[in-house]
């Protein structure tokens, strides 16, 4: 995958937590991520570890917000068709050559 | 949405039906407990499942069990003037996503309930974008889940 889409998911993946709650949710979503050696501005690099840290952050709550990622970036992306299970499916699948 | 209503009394269930359409869900309307199980059953394809609680055949409260022995993660609003502390707490152990409304109410009031306009307010108050998730046609179940995981990641910050 080119580093161009690859920082193409980073931002929309950013995006979708921006869309979603305030910028005072999304600071704290980012200081207790970084606690954990997570960055949220790049879910793409480590999208399992990211996921991970929103559940334990969000739980539950943390699913909506992977399926919103999935369907909102697989419209961005035109691969709608495709199913995904989780962000990191979709990384894998847009980083297959 | 598709909402499945059990309600004995005519009347009311035709008011429910002429309202929840006018708002433009699907309505299927059923006479008692046990149509209504038998209905779910052979079509579990419901947003909604709305019980009265008193009727014939087999109450809500029978009704609610099997059908959620079909689908454990079917949202059921109680509709009914017979809630008392005891059947309240009964019917909340079923599954938290079991909610209650007590008649009588305005009908606006079951539309609003079913519409989950009153977890859309509870989100705006923990500044998130309500109209963006609406768009994403979240369940009761996520916005729910939604909603305790900010209040979890609040009370962190305290």
């Amino acid at each position: 995958m080119s580093s161009a889409k690859h920082e193409d998911l980073n931002r929309g993946l950013y995006e979708e937590l921006c869309n979603i709650f305030s910028q005072s949710v999304v600071d704290t979503l980012n200081s207790k991520s970084a606690e954990q050696g997570i960055d949220l501005t790049n879910i793409a690099d480590k999208p399992k570890l990211a996921m991970d840290v929103l559940h334990e952050l969000l739980g539950t709550g943390a699913d909506f917000i992977e399926l919103q990622m999935i369907n909102n970036l697989s419209r961005k992306f035109n691969i709608s068709g495709k199913s995904f299970k989780t962000i990191a499916e979709l990384i894998d699948f847009m980083e297959e050559p | 949405m598709k909402i499945l209503i059990a309600e004995d009394e005519e009347d009311i269930s035709n008011q429910y039906k002429l309202v929840l359409e006018g708002k433009g869900h699907k309505v299927t309307l059923t006479e008692n407990g046990k149509v209504c199980a038998d209905e779910f059953a052979a079509n579990p394809d419901f947003d909604c499942v709305v019980l009265d609680y008193k009727m014939p055949v087999m109450d809500g409260f029978e009704a609610a069990k099997s059908i959620l022995n079909v689908n454990p993660k079917q949202r059921i609003i109680f509709a009914s003037a017979y809630v008392d502390k005891t059947l309240e707490e009964s019917i909340l152990k079923l599954k938290r996503l079991t909610e209650i409304i007590r008649k009588p109410f305005d009908l606006d009031v079951l539309s609003d309930t079913i519409e989950d306009v009153t977890c859309y307010e509870e989100l705006e108050k923990l500044n998130l974008n309500s109209e963006y998730i609406k768009n994403g046609n979240p369940t009761h179940e996520q916005l729910m889940d939604l909603i305790d995981g900010v209040k979890k990641l609040s009370k962190g910050r305290i």
